[in-house]
């Protein structure tokens, strides 16, 4: 599940970087901003590599984790929901996850991942929000 | 690891100051490396260390057990104690109660020696749940660590003084590979590299922060002194405060640190945990 959501975040905020990107805004010294930011999906993608690795000790476990990142490519490709089926069912999942020890910032961003996709709002201020 | 004797190439902690304890190791063919208790986890963590002499009480205390994985069952320590007693203070107390406090004494030790035994059996039990979580119980190599013991006592005792002669349990948690006979180069080099990154990261999070605590002080230094300040500091102090959150994060990730809820207080099904925090722990 915590991979899942980093690998979310991770889409997220490779989005802000690009629109950082094309503002070419320099921080100092020459140093363009957006290679700065460039940490965060670096961080995101070290969390979802090692929430899959660390997911067991049998390669099921870790097969059975890889599996859960097909629920951001899901929703990637999948159409713009009209109603708010999906928030009823993913919040209270992601509540329930959060209680059996997912880490605070996979249950906030997925939250907000989840209400952002469903509004239809870019998903780029996701993770420098949370 | 399968024999006592691939330890030996391990490196191994050693208490610094404790020049006795070191030259013990070595001469049964031990690597040990004189460090400061505060330096074993980060000695695990880059591979400056490899093997802690410890009780398993200790080792569940440190939480020391989640890098160091594996645990070999010896029965040996040079732990020396005592209560030190001023000779002005012991003569001015009467004879009989002397008496007295030494059985006393006695009696405390023997019960504090039983009851530290059994702590160490219940901590021995939680590393072994644990390990058998992250290993699928693949580390209980215990029968080789009484031969060893029987093999150093008879080095030992010749040595160290009699009151530093103890045989608590006490247990050699080593980190490294599952025990499994040797481990193939491929593996190890695969090792290494896994290790060289997870070193690289750490040292560019620590790099981070000290220019991140650096920056400021430079400042201020340079304001007071009269010269143009660092430019854009402040803005590089905020973009640090970025690098060092993430870092961290992937940090934390490695070891299964990052803030969650207490799992533990509302559910112990570990299926569920796993399923949740994608990680055991």
């Amino acid at each position: 599940m915590t991979a899942a959501i980093a690998v979310g975040l991770l889409w997220a905020s490779w989005q802000f970087v690009s629109s950082q990107r094309e503002a070419n805004e320099i921080v100092a010294l020459g140093i363009a901003k957006w290679m700065v930011q460039l940490v965060m999906p670096f961080g995101f993608l070290m969390i979802a590599i090692r929430g899959v690795w660390r997911a067991g000790p049998k390669f099921a476990h870790k097969a059975v984790a890889a599996l859960f990142l097909l629920i951001p490519l899901a929703l990637y490709f999948a159409p713009q929901p009209q109603g708010s089926t999906l928030l009823w069912i993913g919040i209270p999942v992601i509540l329930a996850s959060a209680v059996l020890g997912l880490p605070i910032f996979a249950t906030l961003g997925g939250i907000a991942l989840l209400l952002f996709w469903n509004a239809g709002l870019p998903v780029a201020s996701v993770p420098v929000e949370t | 690891m399968p024999r006592l004797d691939d330890m030996r190439k391990l490196k191994m902690f050693s208490w610094a100051g404790s020049n006795d304890e070191l030259e013990l190791w070595k001469a049964n063919g031990f690597h040990p490396v004189a460090l400061a208790a505060t330096d074993i986890q980060m000695g695990l963590k880059t591979g400056l260390i490899d093997v802690i002499p410890t009780t398993p009480l200790y080792a569940l205390w440190n939480q020391c057990f989640t890098l160091a994985k594996y645990m070999t069952d010896v029965k040996w320590a040079p732990l020396v104690g005592a209560t030190v007693v001023s000779k002005a203070v012991w003569d001015k107390i009467p004879e009989g109660q002397r008496t007295q406090m030494l059985q006393a004494a006695r009696e405390s030790g023997q019960q504090l020696r039983s009851g530290i035994r059994d702590m160490g059996d219940k901590a021995d039990g939680r590393h072994d749940e644990w390990v058998a979580r992250q290993e699928n119980g693949q580390a209980d190599d215990r029968p080789r660590g009484r031969r060893y013991r029987r093999g150093l006592a008879q080095t030992d005792r010749g040595r160290l003084p009699h009151n530093a002669r103890q045989d608590h349990s006490r247990r050699s948690v080593r980190r490294g590979t599952p025990p499994a006979r040797g481990i193939s180069r491929q593996k190890g080099r695969q090792v290494k590299l896994v290790r060289a990154f997870l070193v690289s990261e750490e040292a560019l999070a620590v790099a981070a922060m000290s220019v991140m605590a650096l920056l400021p002080v430079a400042e201020l230094v340079a304001r007071y002194t009269g010269l143009n300040g660092v430019p854009g500091s402040t803005v590089f102090v905020q973009h640090l405060t970025l690098w060092v959150a993430f870092l961290g994060a992937a940090l934390a990730a490695a070891s299964d640190r990052l803030l969650a809820l207490s799992a533990n207080t509302f559910c112990r099904l570990s299926g569920p945990r796993r399923c949740a925090c994608s990680a055991p722990g």
